[in-house]
């Protein structure tokens, strides 16, 4: 078995998926795997793969006049997913797909592609939910300060959603698991970043701790809650815990 | 009773809050307003959930009352005139500000404004009507509106209010007229329903003109909703989705909700409810709700007037499925869409992913977990390739046993009288005569 490992990018994934198809070797005897997502095995060949633009957009290119522009779409969704089975499962798609052509989109019983749509729904899924639990704090410096530690990489949607929402405010939300930073100035776009300084870092976590209006929220929180309908199950379904430690309202 | 004027923001947070809270119209869905470069707030269709609180509902928007002062003395609500307890009101600026700063902090969605009738219900919609206003032309919010019609207020000042809102809402509170009387003295189903058919006509209107590029606000574009109370009167679920039906065909509603009654109140013309709320009650309320709106039922599907409350063992559409079994099994490949919506386990996605795969190859029972049936409950009632997955013999007994375990199923008997009927040796084989002693001795002998 020959495994491809490849950094958590997209790039690096499409770069991965161009190496195995060129390789000549047969399909089941290789696969993708994700760097540091998995213990190595024995009797396994690993190969490092490099980022290499011009593979990927060789991918890109190919996959999107065979198959359709939707397709590739999928792709670069399923790769923010944060399932160490994305690139390989990307690379089985992409198998079937040429197989099949563009209806592969729609023929939902094949193992990979529903596995694709699942990651998809995933990535989608967390980041709707995030939109709605992520807290901004107000720094000293004013501006709006939130962080975030997500399973998939989903920062990118949220920046989106938040350019658009918040377009006359300065904010910034930090993605405290991939350190990576997405920063909006009032009337400007949105940029980006990789890494910040730690001592950034403990200020917007602490954000929410020192806003004054932090205090009326958690009134309101305690106050529009009925006792006798209690039920910390439902609460917890829809809330679940690792997403309660960067929210004001959770934060003591 | 006592207003306070002078109370600090966070205790008038607190009271107004907790007055607020039995509405239970949390949505903020319904509306799509894109953000402007330079103001705060967009809206999005599908709504978005910003935290859950302890009950386990979702809290989008700052749901709040302008005041609990209240010239009405309904007697399921905690502000009735009646009660002893202290009054405040919030300022227009106090309300633009939370909902503001909280907006800011990506705390809400947007603003749930309700109010008690201060004075009069026009001075009380004027009074919303400012604040809202304030809120959209001073601070520019784009975010997401829910505002209450106050009942009997000038239809001028509930248009004005359209226009600034994206929903409406009028609590018809109780589904017959008969239940008003009782609990809400100086409301009527009419005065209610009116403010509704104004709300449904600006909406209808507002869509029927042709503007291409309209910079004016659209009057309502998220709809509007209504509450129902259950439990409080004798009414039966029958006649509460009967009442929903009427809603949502004749009145155009986008929602119904269902509250299950909380005895806030000590009188003696509210019922006493030892187990707590009704939560089952609503929870099956809300399935039939959806099964009116998305699935193509007609409430007289679901229930009678000889057959009135729902099943507490079954949800309604396996009920509906249990009395209807002439129907089925279905053919999932075959089955039209509308046909396998009326299968328990399905959905409305699955169903148009199973409707989307089978164009391309046949459907197996393997295929249709990926693509997200409930099995457990769907696998009586369809076929794949015309075979079932094992063998079911179809007879209500046996997949109701199946549906909802033996032990369950007694209950569920019991509330279904006859419909299916348990083989008793007693009642089957008419046997009347009382045991004789010979009987009762060897009963605690156990020899026979």
């Amino acid at each position: 078995m020959t495994v491809y490992v490849c950094k958590d990018d997209f790039e690096s994934i499409l770069s991965g998926i161009y190496d195995a198809g060129t390789s000549g070797r047969k399909r089941d005897d290789q696969r993708l795997e994700i760097w540091g997502k998995r213990e190595p095995e024995l009797f396994c060949q690993y190969i490092q793969v490099e980022k290499d633009r011009k593979k990927a957009e060789s991918v890109q290119k190919t996959v999107k006049k065979i198959l359709s522009p939707r397709v590739f779409q999928l792709l670069w969704e399923v790769s923010l997913s944060g399932s160490p089975e994305k690139a390989d499962l990307m690379y089985r798609f992409l198998i079937d797909g040429f197989r099949e052509g563009p209806k592969i989109l729609h023929m939902l019983t094949i193992p990979s592609v529903s596995g694709m749509l699942e990651l998809r729904r995933a990535v989608f899924r967390e980041a709707h939910l995030l939109t709605g639990f992520v807290r901004f704090g107000r720094l000293q410096s004013g501006i709006l300060a939130g962080s975030i530690g997500p399973k998939n990489d989903v920062l990118i949607l949220l920046a989106e959603h938040f350019e658009d929402r918040l377009s006359g405010e300065s904010w910034l939300l930090w993605d405290e698991k991939r350190d990576q930073a997405a920063v909006h100035r009032a009337g400007k776009e949105t940029f980006l970043f990789r890494g910040i300084p730690e001592e950034a870092g403990q200020q917007v976590k602490a954000a929410g701790k020192q806003d004054l209006f932090a205090d009326l929220w958690k009134q309101f929180v305690a106050s529009v809650s009925i006792e006798e309908r209690e039920n910390r199950a439902c609460q917890m379904t829809h809330m679940p815990l690792r997403y309660r430690k960067y929210m004001t309202e959770w934060q003591s | 009773m006592l207003i306070q004027e002078e109370l600090s923001l966070q205790k008038k947070l607190e009271i107004l809050t907790d007055a607020a809270k039995y509405d239970v119209a949390c949505t903020s869905s319904g509306s799509e307003r894109k953000g402007r470069k330079g103001t705060m707030g967009n809206t999005v269709p599908a709504g978005i959930c910003h935290s859950f609180s302890a009950d386990g509902r979702c809290i989008s928007l700052l749901k709040i009352l302008f005041t609990n002062q209240c010239i009405y003395d309904c007697r399921y609500c905690i502000n009735r005139r009646s009660n002893d307890q202290i009054r405040t009101s919030f300022t227009p600026d106090e309300v633009c500000t939370l909902t503001m700063e909280f907006y800011r902090r990506n705390y809400i969605e947007g603003l749930f404004l309700s109010s008690g009738i201060l004075g009069s219900p026009d001075y009380t919609m004027e009074l919303i009507c400012c604040t809202l206003e304030k809120l959209r032309t001073e601070h520019r919010f784009r975010g997401y509106i829910h505002v209450k019609a106050i009942p009997g207020a000038e239809p001028d000042l509930i248009r004005r209010a359209g226009f600034l809102a994206d929903r409406m809402s009028i609590n018809l509170e109780l589904p017959t007229e008969e239940g008003l009387r009782t609990l809400a003295p100086g409301k009527s189903r009419e005065k209610i329903l009116l403010p509704m058919r104004q709300i449904q006509q600006g909406i209808r209107q507002d869509r029927e003109e042709l503007v291409p590029y309209r910079k004016a606000p659209a009057f309502v574009p998220a709809g509007q909703s209504t509450q129902i109370i259950v439990g409080a009167t004798p009414e039966s679920d029958y006649q509460m989705i009967t009442a929903a039906e009427t809603l949502y065909r004749g009145y155009g509603l986008k929602r119904v909700f269902y509250s299950a009654f909380v005895r806030v109140n000590e009188d003696r013309l509210l019922p006493t409810l030892p187990g707590g709320p009704p939560l089952l009650r609503e929870h099956r309320l809300y399935q039939a709700d959806w099964l009116l709106r998305y699935y193509g039922f007609r409430a007289e599907e679901l229930l009678s007037e000889k057959r009135p409350n729902f099943n507490i063992l079954l949800d309604p559409k396996c009920d509906w499925a249990l009395r209807h079994l002439e129907r089925f099994p279905v053919e999932v490949n075959r089955a039209d869409y509308y046909t396998l919506l009326r299968v328990p386990g399905m959905g409305v996605r699955s169903a148009r992913r199973v409707v989307e795969a089978r164009r391309y190859g046949t459907l197996d029972f393997s295929d249709l977990k990926k693509l997200g049936v409930v099995l457990k409950r769907a696998v009586y009632f369809i076929t794949c390739k015309g075979k079932t997955m094992f063998p079911v013999r179809m007879d209500q007994d046996g997949i109701a046993a199946a549906l909802t375990g033996e032990e369950r199923r007694r209950a569920w008997e019991i509330s279904e009288g006859n419909a299916y009927r348990q083989m008793s040796l007693f009642d089957d084989f008419h046997i009347h005569a009382s045991p004789s002693e010979e009987d009762r001795a060897a009963s605690i002998t156990g020899v026979m």
